[in-house]
């Protein structure tokens, strides 16, 4: 027992006295148990939510990006502030399984599959915006370096946009590498005790023959590490060329040094507060409470709460160095955020972002389930507010007042963001259903120095 | 003997990599161990080499960079360079802050990339790649330690005897993937095995059926005219657990039908019934 030892002061990750194969019957029960009514109600839902955004989606396409609200002086909205709140949104999943994992961090194991999942959805619904937004979504293409001979220049290397291009397609790949290598050895589990000859095909394509030999695994731990060490930098270079595409402009607004960590900050807070919310829910639909227990979500509120802070700090540093300035252009912007026509969207912003994770300092508060998930949600929609201060108010009061406008959004526009929800939604439902949702073989290996059960005994054989 | 392999099954990881250093220092000749996640230590105790897939990645990351470096001075510099906002253009090192965002996301995707790949080549996983555990549990919760070279099997059986050890299989030729849940693993072509109906009252419970199968194709599932909740069934032992009111009576039923698929498969492979009336003969009382 002594390899296993675990300082007692750390709360158990895996509780219920779990076995081996009790953990391996747990994970595989949603899969191989049927779909409950909720499950099909809510998948409706998105799924007509889905097919009601590619109808806006084919509107949009076929009768051209005047469907949408913006006008000259705001030429980026909606899509801009889906983009990035799905970008940012789609961070917490490889900062769960890279970061946490370069950490040492045990607790990753309940929750980085999901989180994962969550990530590669996320930045899908991302990748959407601007390939709608080019207008002539076929030509999607030319934004890679391909020789001029197809009728236009070679592609930018200077352009923030560009490297956005650059940025997003490798996040999606190796953090959907990252994924699949974690997945393999838990379809395998699934493969080797399927009963039905279809579920068993399906199984063995997708876990690739993982046969869990010792050399096999020495490999597997090592590529883990490796793409860990390889996601972090990664993970933190995307949210900050995104942010890029703001700071590298000269808009006052846009304009500042302080955006990457900032954006950063604020992408790991909204993908945490993403996760809580899928996982609350998750953990009792699929009965995983043994799994992703309470101090789980503890100390994922912890991580929403330090870094709702961050960016509340960034937003006062904001203002602090507006006014610091003497540029006249870059105080007035703020001004105009905070008091102008728009000041209810940036105190929606502050509200939600910067004081309601506050409460998480309360014991109380942050092991309180309903509490987590009502903040979890507020979070998410006080970030998405943060794009939409941050993208429109900076934008509509142009240098010459006879270029001020307001944006309001058209029914295509809320229709195409609301199908990425319900697109999303689907996804993460469908995954819900036939992927194991906890990572099991990962979990296996705590098991001994962090399952309640384990952890008891040592405690009793300490006395 | 040569064709013959021993499987030295264990339930626990520290019961294995016991058995594995056991083993070693007694002289036998380990081929493989499956084991259903990473053990700390196994590879130690196997003195399987360190693996070169993070200098593999290293490398991979290296040409990445010359790549995006070459590709980026081709296109900016020498093929078509452009006035840019007053960039300097027609030097690649004055230019270079612009460039680093997408040579570091070029360097990064090929060192993954490349690096997952090698990795599924070197371990040989592959989609229709076919599994090569031995025991399915092996994904579950046992660890298998396979022998296939050894002089004398009594010694080995001794050697393995002295360890913690759940079962033993002595297998002739290559091994055979066995199908979990089945109640009868011989070689007779039909399979029983128990499984739920996938509807569910709306109390919560569902009927529990036999699946009989034959070969690949044929499939059909009886209702036993047992209704339970899910989470009283064992799947591994095909009992009700004892939290089940009544599962005393229950798994009396189920002794009864199991002994009668054992006898129902017999039949089946003498020619007296066939395989769609092998339901009548298990089901019928």
């Amino acid at each position: 027992m002594g390899s296993h030892y675990e300082a007692p002061i750390r709360k158990p990750l895996v509780t219920g006295n779990k076995s081996y194969h009790q953990i391996t019957v747990d994970v595989a029960r949603p899969i191989e148990g049927s779909a409950n009514k909720q499950w099909w109600i809510v998948f409706g839902i998105s799924l007509t939510l889905f097919m009601w955004g590619i109808g806006c989606i084919i509107y949009t396409v076929s009768t051209g990006i005047g469907t949408w609200g913006l006008n000259k002086t705001v030429g980026w909205a909606w899509d801009i502030t889906n983009f990035v709140w799905w970008v940012g949104i789609g961070h917490a999943g490889t900062l769960i399984s890279a970061v946490l994992l370069l950490f040492r961090q045990k607790w990753r194991m309940g929750i980085n599959r999901s989180a994962e999942a969550m990530t590669i959805f996320s930045v899908i619904q991302a990748g959407l915006f601007p390939v709608i937004h080019m207008g002539r979504p076929w030509l999607a293409y030319w934004i890679v370096p391909i020789p001029n001979t197809f009728g236009s220049l070679w592609v930018n290397f200077n352009s923030p946009l560009l490297w956005d291009v650059f940025a997003i397609s490798t996040y999606l790949t190796v953090s959907l590498v990252f994924w699949w290598t974690g997945l393999l050895p838990d379809f395998a589990m699934i493969r080797d005790r399927a009963v039905k000859p279809f579920q068993k095909k399906i199984y063995s394509l997708v876990s690739f023959g993982w046969s869990g030999r010792a050399k096999d695994w020495q490999r597997f731990e090592e590529v883990s590490l490796v793409l860990a060490g390889l996601a972090t930098p990664l993970v933190l270079s995307v949210h900050t060329i995104v942010s890029f595409d703001f700071a590298t402009s000269v808009i006052p607004g846009w304009h500042t040094t302080i955006f990457p960590p900032y954006f950063v900050a604020g992408a790991i807070f909204s993908g945490f507060a993403m996760v809580q919310t899928l996982l609350i829910v998750m953990r009792k639909v699929c009965n995983l409470e043994d799994y992703i227990t309470l101090q789980h979500i503890e100390l994922m509120n912890i991580v929403i709460m330090i870094t709702g802070s961050i960016v509340g700090c960034a937003y006062i540093t904001e203002l602090f160095i507006a006014w610091y300035s003497g540029v006249e252009y870059e105080q007035y912007a703020f001004l105009n955020r905070a008091t102008g026509p728009y000041w209810w969207a940036y105190w929606a912003m502050m509200t939600c972002n910067v004081f309601s994770p506050q409460f998480m300092w309360f014991k109380k508060l942050r092991t309180s389930i309903t509490f987590s998930f009502v903040i979890s949600i507020v979070v998410n929609i006080g970030m998405w507010f943060e794009r939409f201060v941050i993208i429109v108010t900076s934008l509509h009061r142009d240098y010459l007042p006879s270029s001020w406008t307001m944006f309001s959004p058209t029914f295509v526009d809320i229709g195409i963001f609301l199908g990425t929800i319900g697109f999303f939604f689907v996804l993460f439902l469908l995954y819900s259903r036939t992927f194991p949702v906890i990572a099991q073989a990962e979990v296996k290996t705590i098991l001994k120095s962090s399952g309640d059960n384990y952890k008891k005994m040592r405690d009793n054989h300490v006395k | 003997m040569s064709n013959k392999h021993v499987h030295a099954i264990y339930d626990d990881d520290d019961k294995l990599l016991s058995a594995v250093k056991h083993l070693r220092s007694s002289g036998v000749s380990i081929k493989d161990v499956f084991t259903p996640f990473p053990v700390h230590g196994l590879d130690h105790a196997l003195d399987l080499k360190p693996t070169r897939i993070a200098i593999a990645a290293f490398i991979y990351g290296c040409i990445g960079l010359t790549t995006a470096i070459l590709m980026i001075n081709y296109i900016m510099i020498v093929d078509w360079p452009q006035n840019i906002g007053g960039k300097p253009s027609f030097s690649f090192m004055e230019n270079l802050p612009a460039f680093v965002p997408v040579i570091f996301e070029l360097t990064v995707f090929f060192a993954g990339h490349l690096m997952v790949i090698t990795f599924y080549m070197r371990s040989s996983l592959w989609p229709f790649k076919k599994a090569e555990n031995p025991i399915p549990e092996t994904t579950d919760d046992k660890f298998l330690i396979q022998i296939t070279s050894f002089k004398d099997q009594k010694k080995l059986m001794s050697i393995i005897k002295q360890t913690d050890y759940h079962n033993i299989d002595i297998i002739e030729h290559q091994p055979v993937v066995a199908e979990p849940n089945k109640l009868v693993n011989e070689s007779s072509q039909v399979s029983v095995g128990f499984v739920f109906h996938s509807r569910k009252y709306s109390d919560g419970s569902s009927n529990l059926r036999i699946q009989f199968t034959k070969g690949r194709g044929s499939q059909y599932a009886k209702n036993t005219g047992i209704r339970i909740f899910r989470k009283y069934w064992s799947s591994s032992k095909n009992v009700v657990s004892t939290k089940h009111p009544e599962h005393e009576k229950i798994n009396k039923q189920l002794e009864n039908i199991k002994s009668k698929i054992i006898t129902g498969k017999e039949k089946f492979k003498s020619g007296v019934i066939s395989f769609d009336r092998l339901h009548n003969y298990i089901l019928d009382n």
